[in-house]
């Protein structure tokens, strides 16, 4: 195998993780969004294929999408980009002080990370928080 | 938030009980085999209890309809490890975003529940009795 093929083949496969730029993206939708202005600023952090046509006139856009509120303190994240998607993993704690899992899939638009699926995943222990960056169809059973 | 980690729990619990007031007797049976069964109910409430011993169709829509949130689809994967000792892992697949909850419950205090004072108690009220929920509650691992 060639000392070309072989760099081709490692750079297919390498991830970036020493930069965590989807967690920046993160807690940029974190600090900035409410039940306010969620359906104004949407399209700044989620992708169309997520929103769909009618979300300002869904009733249940709000709720669902400042899922950021089910966890109120963040433990940890990982995370893995290439140039066109990433997957952010968030362990953290709920309201109740039990553990659960943020998995989200993000995609590469126009140089701007959105929020492309979203998967709210409840653990039952601290054992089951995620040692790695994890995509959200790892958790569909 | 819409759907919360104990109203997800609650919610597959009440979904056995309609199957088991479908049909007891093959509710039960795959419940009770060692090994997988699974439970999936579509947005139109469309409800399949499947596993080695047999399967169950039902109508979820009095459970879906109590939920907040629209649901597109709801699937359950259960695994009796032996015994009455049933784990689960279930996802819900939400407008916007999809929601999994697991966890543990013993099928015989399920089953008790269901058909004892509490569970006639709460039918005859015509509605969900607060005790009953907190019955679930606990069965359902938390």
């Amino acid at each position: 195998m060639s000392f070309i093929t072989i760099m081709f083949i490692a750079g297919c496969a390498t991830t970036h993780t020493a930069s965590p730029v989807l967690f920046q993206e993160y807690s940029k939708y974190n600090e900035s969004t409410n039940k306010n202005n969620i359906k104004e600023v949407a399209n700044i952090y989620f992708s169309q294929s997520l929103l769909g046509e009618n979300y300002k006139t869904n009733p249940d856009a709000t709720g669902q999408l400042l899922f950021k509120n089910y966890m109120v303190a963040v433990v940890n994240h990982h995370e893995q980009v290439n140039s066109k998607n990433g997957c952010l993993i968030i362990n953290g704690y709920d309201e109740e002080k039990a553990p659960l899992i943020f998995s989200l899939k993000y995609i590469l638009n126009n140089g701007h990370w959105l929020i492309d699926e979203i998967h709210v995943v409840f653990i039952e222990s601290e054992n089951d928080f995620s040692k790695k960056a994890k995509c959200p169809e790892s958790y569909i059973n | 938030m819409d759907l919360k980690r104990t109203e997800a729990k609650i919610t597959i619990a009440k979904f056995l009980e309609l199957a088991y007031s479908k049909d007891k007797g093959m509710t039960v049976k795959i419940m009770a085999k060692k090994g997988g069964a699974r439970l999936t109910i579509d947005q139109n409430g469309k409800a399949t209890l499947s596993g080695g011993a047999g399967i169950v169709t039902f109508s979820g829509s009095p459970v879906l309809e109590k939920i907040g949130a629209k649901i597109k689809r709801v699937s359950v994967s259960f695994n009796n490890k032996g015994g009455m000792n049933v784990g689960y892992n279930a996802t819900f697949n939400l407008e916007y975003m999809k929601l999994t909850v697991m966890g543990d419950f013993n099928l015989e205090k399920l089953i008790t529940s269901c058909s004892g004072l509490l569970c006639r108690a709460a039918r005859v009220l015509k509605g969900r009795h607060h005790a009953y929920d907190m019955e679930l509650q606990k069965i359902m691992g938390y």
